[in-house]
């Protein structure tokens, strides 16, 4: 093993997270995502204001009615406001993505320390357990959690949240067994640091650039998982504006050429899962070291 | 490059056309393929109760009498019919020279042989009741029997018009002797054989070449999707690969519209729409509640949401083309009174209740509606969605009657004998609690089974007319449904094709299907 010591310069005399921001201040394509992200986030936050419609409420006089001044977005089949419908689904999308993708993160971090520093028949275990779940395509094995636990919200979470964690666990026990036997972990290993001490403290945070990465790219897959399997009717109840959902009630209408009723929500979906695929993009460019 | 000569070129041009007009002619005429919106249960129709899984069965067996497109009594394998005055014997003419597929005749001993076994209560099977009034049949000739009833009973010959009354093979009956070879081995006298069923995928037919109709049928081959997603439906349509959607939701008529290859047919329907109320659940006993539930629904937002304003709203406990049908006072939509009426009843706070659901199209946009308005009179609703099957298991096996789960049910009936008795007495009687007959709702009113009972202890037109008007009366001031109304039937055609139809009972009929082509031919 060799190390190199450079002399410091004005440059690095700054704090890593310093860097990593002008970097990303500097990453456009960041900075565009970001400034939507945030967007999404308050719009979901202040859905109750903004909405100019209750979600639920129907207006028998306007059903399906295409995007007029007092309904921007149109009008769905039981004459409710798209656009109220998006923004209170909004809260429900980043709430499924965040929750379940942190879910299973916590989850996957934790078998992969343990998996990388224990190693042995635990991570046998852990690894091939893993490898179960990576056999199944991720949306069916989120149906067949869901089909299992029955439909709804919480359930959709807990089942993306199943299929997050091989995906963490296998990152962070691969860089577990890279750092485990780094001459930082040694030297704390010599003066008596504790195993959990060494995982938790030494070896966790030095896996997290790349866990954040994957974590925000998750979000955009999780949503579009969450969305599937609303559509075909394992998700919270029909009424409920989820952007799926929404999806799955208006095919009929769409094929009798309301394209508003499909086309907002779908580009809600997309809009929000591009937004936090190029986040991860741009997260993993600034953050890696190789890549600058 | 070698340009071949004019003589080559006309003859190669006419191969080309004349392979191009066989092939769509052969594609076109000779297969009849139809999407619908589930499987099928079964292949016996005396042990069926769903109007999909007999219209499928049509294609293999055929009843004594049946309905035409105006649910007027037709005879089909009978030729005529005499009663005697008190409607306790019925003399039946059958017709002549028709043979079952497997080759067995059609005669007065093979009529006998169905009849025994629909009126056999011990068989198990789950249309047994509907025929517990035979006594028993007699032969009297090749071609003529009577059917001698424990009672009165008036509407006999609407009862023998029944899908599921039909005339299966004896030769079939005993070789398939166990009730699951014989769902699966249907031999009849129709129009077509049955060749095989994929689960959930499709169910086939061929030609019966031995037909007794003579001209039909003029199409070789009938294949039945099941296709459960009503736009899909739509979508296999205008691609090609159905020639018949069935039904058609009223949403997806501008889709049909826009298609110029394709055409909407609309018929007015018997089939009640209605959400049952668990009669027996401690809230839904009080006849104030169940009325509250009715008065906070608006009727006529549901058939334009839903229906596409397709249809009646309903007006009595069955529809208005029911002969009986008597009209009541409506249950205006009325929140505000659905509310006061919750609180006497003791829910100041409403109160909350599951609602099971089929999981198609129609049903879960109704589901939406229904939720809506509840909701505007304090019932917060849980809607579940369940697939036809199991849903229908989970209501009908169940033996102890207040083990029931459900609360509301959102469902649809139609009388398929076109007779007042069978609109009522299967769903209001308290003989007819499931799993006996259809009374989800587990209701229960001494006064209404009289009534029915009385209507059909007479065959005087005046006196039944009576007893029913009575009936309906009494179960519309108990509420013991959410009654919602009669949408009208549709459904979507290639352009092309003719006979194929949906009777006011929402079965469909495609024994005189035909594509246009075939006239041109003939």
């Amino acid at each position: 093993m060799t190390s190199t010591t450079a002399m410091p310069t004005a440059a690095s005399l700054s704090s890593p997270f310093q860097r990593w921001r002008r970097r990303f201040l500097r990453h456009r394509v960041a900075l565009a995502a970001s400034v939507i992200l945030l967007l999404l986030v308050v719009i979901a936050l202040l859905a109750p204001v903004l909405a100019p419609y209750n979600p639920y409420q129907s207006d028998w006089l306007a059903i399906s009615s295409f995007p007029t001044a007092a309904h921007w977005f149109g009008t769905d089949e039981l004459g409710r406001d798209i656009l109220s419908r998006i923004m209170y689904g909004a809260r429900l999308s980043l709430w499924v993505g965040l929750a379940s993708v942190s879910l299973g993160t916590i989850g996957g971090i934790v078998l992969g320390l343990i998996a990388g520093f224990k190693g042995g028949w635990l991570d046998s275990l852990i690894m091939r357990s893993s490898d179960v779940l990576f056999a199944f395509p991720g949306m069916l094995l989120a149906i067949a959690v869901v089909a299992l636990l029955g439909p709804g919200l919480n359930n959709v979470i807990l089942a993306v949240a199943i299929f997050s964690v091989p995906i963490f666990a296998r990152l962070v026990r691969a860089q577990t067994l890279t750092l485990r036997h780094s001459t930082y972990v040694d030297a704390s290993r010599s003066v008596g640091a504790s195993n959990t001490t060494l995982m938790f403290r030494h070896i966790l945070p030095a896996t997290l650039p790349s866990v954040v990465v994957y974590f925000t790219m998750r979000i955009g897959s999780s949503i579009l998982t969450a969305a599937g399997l609303s559509f075909i009717g394992l998700g919270p109840e029909p009424d409920v504006p989820e952007w799926g959902n929404m999806l799955a009630s208006s095919r009929s209408l769409m094929m009798a050429g309301a394209w508003h009723v499909s086309v907002f929500p779908g580009m809600a979906i997309l809009i929000t899962v591009l937004v936090f695929n190029l986040l991860g993009d741009a997260l993993r460019d600034t953050l890696d070291p190789k890549a600058r | 490059m070698m340009i071949p000569s004019k003589k080559v070129q006309r003859c190669l041009l006419a191969v080309l056309f004349t392979t191009l007009a066989t092939g769509a002619h052969s594609a076109a005429a000779h297969e009849l393929r139809l999407a619908m919106q589930s499987d099928i249960t079964g292949l016996d129709p005396h042990d069926t109760t769903d109007n999909l899984s007999y219209s499928v069965q049509s294609a293999v067996y055929e009843r004594l009498f049946q309905f035409d497109r105006q649910m007027k009594l037709v005879p089909a394998l009978a030729t005529g019919y005499r009663a005697n005055d008190n409607a306790t014997e019925f003399v039946i003419d059958l017709r002549d020279n028709v043979r079952f597929s497997d080759g067995a005749p059609f005669n007065a001993a093979a009529a006998k042989t169905n009849l025994d076994r629909l009126a056999d209560q011990g068989m198990g099977l789950k249309r047994n009741n509907m025929f517990s009034m035979i006594d028993h049949t007699e032969i009297i000739n090749e071609h003529r029997i009577k059917i001698v009833l424990k009672q009165p009973f008036g509407a006999m010959i609407n009862t023998l018009a029944h899908p599921s009354a039909v005339m299966i093979s004896p030769q079939a009956l005993k070789k398939y002797s166990n009730e699951n070879d014989l769902r699966v081995h249907p031999v009849g006298t129709g129009p077509f054989i049955f060749t095989g069923w994929a689960s959930g995928r499709s169910v086939s037919f061929v030609k019966n070449p031995n037909y007794w109709e003579k001209g039909w049928p003029r199409v070789d081959k009938v294949t039945f999707y099941p296709t459960p997603e009503s736009a899909t439906r739509v979508a296999r349509l205008r691609a090609g690969e159905v020639d018949a959607v069935m039904p058609l939701d009223a949403q997806l008529t501008k889709a049909i519209g826009r298609d110029t290859h394709l055409k909407v047919v609309h018929d007015a329907s018997v089939l009640q729409h209605y959400i049952v109320i668990n009669n027996l659940k401690p809230a839904l006993k009080d006849v104030r509640v169940r009325r509250a539930l009715n008065y906070a629904m608006d009727r006529n937002i549901w058939l334009r949401a839903v229906h596409g304003n397709m249809g009646t709203v309903a007006s009595a406990p069955m529809a208005n083309a029911i002969p009986f049908y008597q009209a009541q006072a409506p249950y205006a939509h009325d929140p505000h009174k659905a509310r006061e009426l919750l609180k006497e009843a003791g829910y100041p706070d409403g109160l909350s209740l599951n609602m099971w659901i089929a999981n198609d199209t129609s049903s879960i946009l109704a589901s939406q509606l229904i939720k809506q308005q509840l909701a505007a009179a304090g019932v917060r609703l849980q809607v579940v969605p369940m697939d036809s099957a199991t849903r229908t298991g989970m209501i009908y096996n169940v033996s102890d009657p207040n083990a029931a789960r459900y609360d509301l049910v959102l469902r649809g009936w139609s009388p398929s004998t076109g007779d007042a008795d069978w609109a009522l007495r299967p769903l209001f009687t308290t003989g007819a609690w499931v799993p006996k007959l259809d009374n989800e709702s587990y209701y229960s009113n001494p006064q209404v089974d009289d009534a029915i009972q009385g209507a059909l202890g007479s065959a005087d037109a005046d006196k039944r007319g009576a007893q029913y008007a009575r009936a309906q009366q009494l179960i519309w001031k108990d509420a013991p449904v959410i009654f919602l109304g009669n949408p009208d039937n549709l459904t979507a055609l290639s352009r092309n094709l003719d006979g194929v139809y949906m009777l006011p009972d929402t079965t469909f009929a495609f024994n005189h299907a035909h594509f246009v082509s075939d006239n041109v031919q003939q």
